[in-house]
């Protein structure tokens, strides 16, 4: 019962934001702000750097609203603008150096970790990643994205995504196994 | 208890996070989006203007469009009357000089008929030496009496049917007369000037006669009537602007009071 009103006013407030009422665009912002921070964040290490690529990417977001088609939902939109512009705040500062690396990777997943983590834990072995690492990482393990879309994106081969993946995974399995003897080393 | 695999735990948990933004970031946000708001309203200001201006030029157009288009036909015929006075006066000339022609003969006709009526003057003249008269201003009365009936002698002979020439006919043949008493001698030249003299005169009459038929063209009058309202429409704008400028200044010098 409540879905239904709820979508009613995002469209609403949406079709307000793009005649620039900017009370409908406080409240859409305030309302995806925070997710899209921490998306942001992800990519890119300084929160303050971060905060401004994601101002960037809501200020695409309001001056293209007429662009948006209601086809996806209104979050997953914004969300690919943000990760748009960290991508492309990371290729300006000379950050994203992905190497070309055609060597075959096997499709390995984590061995099981049991340790239960809170997220800003998850964030300072993210962020210990190098940039290229990171962002096919995050592109892949937290967005979802497939090795094509990634390969598009950054603008390299789908294998060295797949490379830069395989290699991001083991160096944060041997942080995760380092933290887990030491952890239960004590 | 089955624990979550690594990945999904990294996934659900980043993707929850919210980080809060900072407290002055939306007024960022929003200044930058007034910023490009009000590069756009330049152009849409730029925009008025010149839709007004149109607005204006085409008010404009559609107000003389108005008031000409009455006037239009009138100035397409002005020149076709202007051809009519001019050609007027050339048919008017003709007349003239086809008048004066005639009359030229009919003074030579009444010469003609001068000199075989000359004798009665004579004999009158010849009477009053006889009677001997005491001054001569009698006599020269009597003479003035005399020629008198010789221009109606005169002017029962011609058969012109118009009055004006006859009677200037008669005043420029009596002046003649006089002349000839006078002097006794008169070249043809001056009776030439004379006549043309009588001929203007007639013509002036004419066309004064002519105004009080109605024959003069109407169109000349519209123009004139007009020129008079068109005159009165510019009196009445500059009355405005005199108005309105007294108004002003009335109201400069009051605002201190």
């Amino acid at each position: 019962m409540k879905v239904i009103p709820l979508f009613k006013n995002e469209k609403q407030l949406i079709a307000r934001a793009a005649k620039n009422h900017r009370d409908a665009q406080q409240h859409l912002y305030e309302k995806h702000s925070g997710k899209m921070l921490s998306v942001c964040r992800m990519y890119i290490k300084d929160l303050q750097f971060a905060e401004d690529v994601m101002l960037t990417g809501f200020f695409k977001v309001f001056t293209h609203l007429k662009d948006f088609k209601h086809e996806g939902s209104f979050e997953g939109w914004v969300r690919r603008i943000m990760i748009r512009e960290s991508i492309s705040f990371l290729r300006k500062k000379n950050e994203l150096e992905l190497q070309e690396e055609m060597e075959t990777v096997k499709s390995e997943g984590f061995d099981t970790i049991q340790a239960e983590m809170d997220a800003d834990y998850i964030q300072q072995l993210i962020d210990e990643l190098p940039e290229g690492y990171k962002a096919v990482f995050v592109l892949y393990a937290i967005e979802g994205y497939k090795h094509t879309e990634i390969a598009e994106l950054l603008k390299i081969s789908e294998g060295t995504s797949k490379s830069q993946l395989f290699k991001a995974k083991k160096m944060l399995q041997e942080k995760l196994e380092t933290l887990n003897t030491s952890s239960y080393g004590n | 208890m089955e624990t979550e695999n690594f990945e999904d735990q990294l996934k659900r948990k980043l993707q929850e996070r919210e980080i809060s933004p900072s407290a002055k970031s939306w007024e960022k946000l929003s200044a930058n989006l007034d910023a490009t708001q009000e590069k756009k309203k330049p152009f849409a200001l730029w925009m008025g203007i010149a839709a007004s201006i149109i607005g204006g030029i085409l008010i404009l157009s559609l107000v003389f469009n108005n008031t000409t288009p009455s006037d239009s036909p009138e100035i397409v015929d002005t020149p076709k009357e202007e051809i009519k006075l001019q050609e007027n006066p050339i048919e008017i000339a003709e007349e003239i000089f086809n008048k004066t022609q005639v009359e030229e003969e009919q003074v030579a006709a009444s010469e003609i008929e001068k000199e075989t009526i000359t004798p009665t003057p004579k004999a009158s003249v010849n009477l009053i030496k006889e009677r001997k008269p005491k001054s001569r201003e009698a006599v020269a009365a009597l003479e003035h009496n005399s020629l008198q009936k010789e221009s109606v002698i005169i002017s029962s002979t011609m058969s012109t049917n118009d009055k004006i020439l006859d009677i200037k006919l008669n005043v420029a043949l009596a002046s003649v007369l006089t002349q000839t008493k006078n002097e006794e001698t008169i070249t043809d030249a001056e009776i030439n000037k004379l006549l043309v003299e009588a001929a203007s005169k007639i013509s002036r009459e004419r066309y004064k006669n002519d105004f009080a038929e109605g024959k003069v063209n109407p169109q000349d009058l519209l123009q004139a009537v007009e020129m008079d309202m068109e005159n009165s429409f510019r009196e009445k704008v500059f009355g405005i602007l005199k108005d309105g400028y007294l108004k002003a200044r009335t109201a400069v010098a009051n605002r201190n009071y």
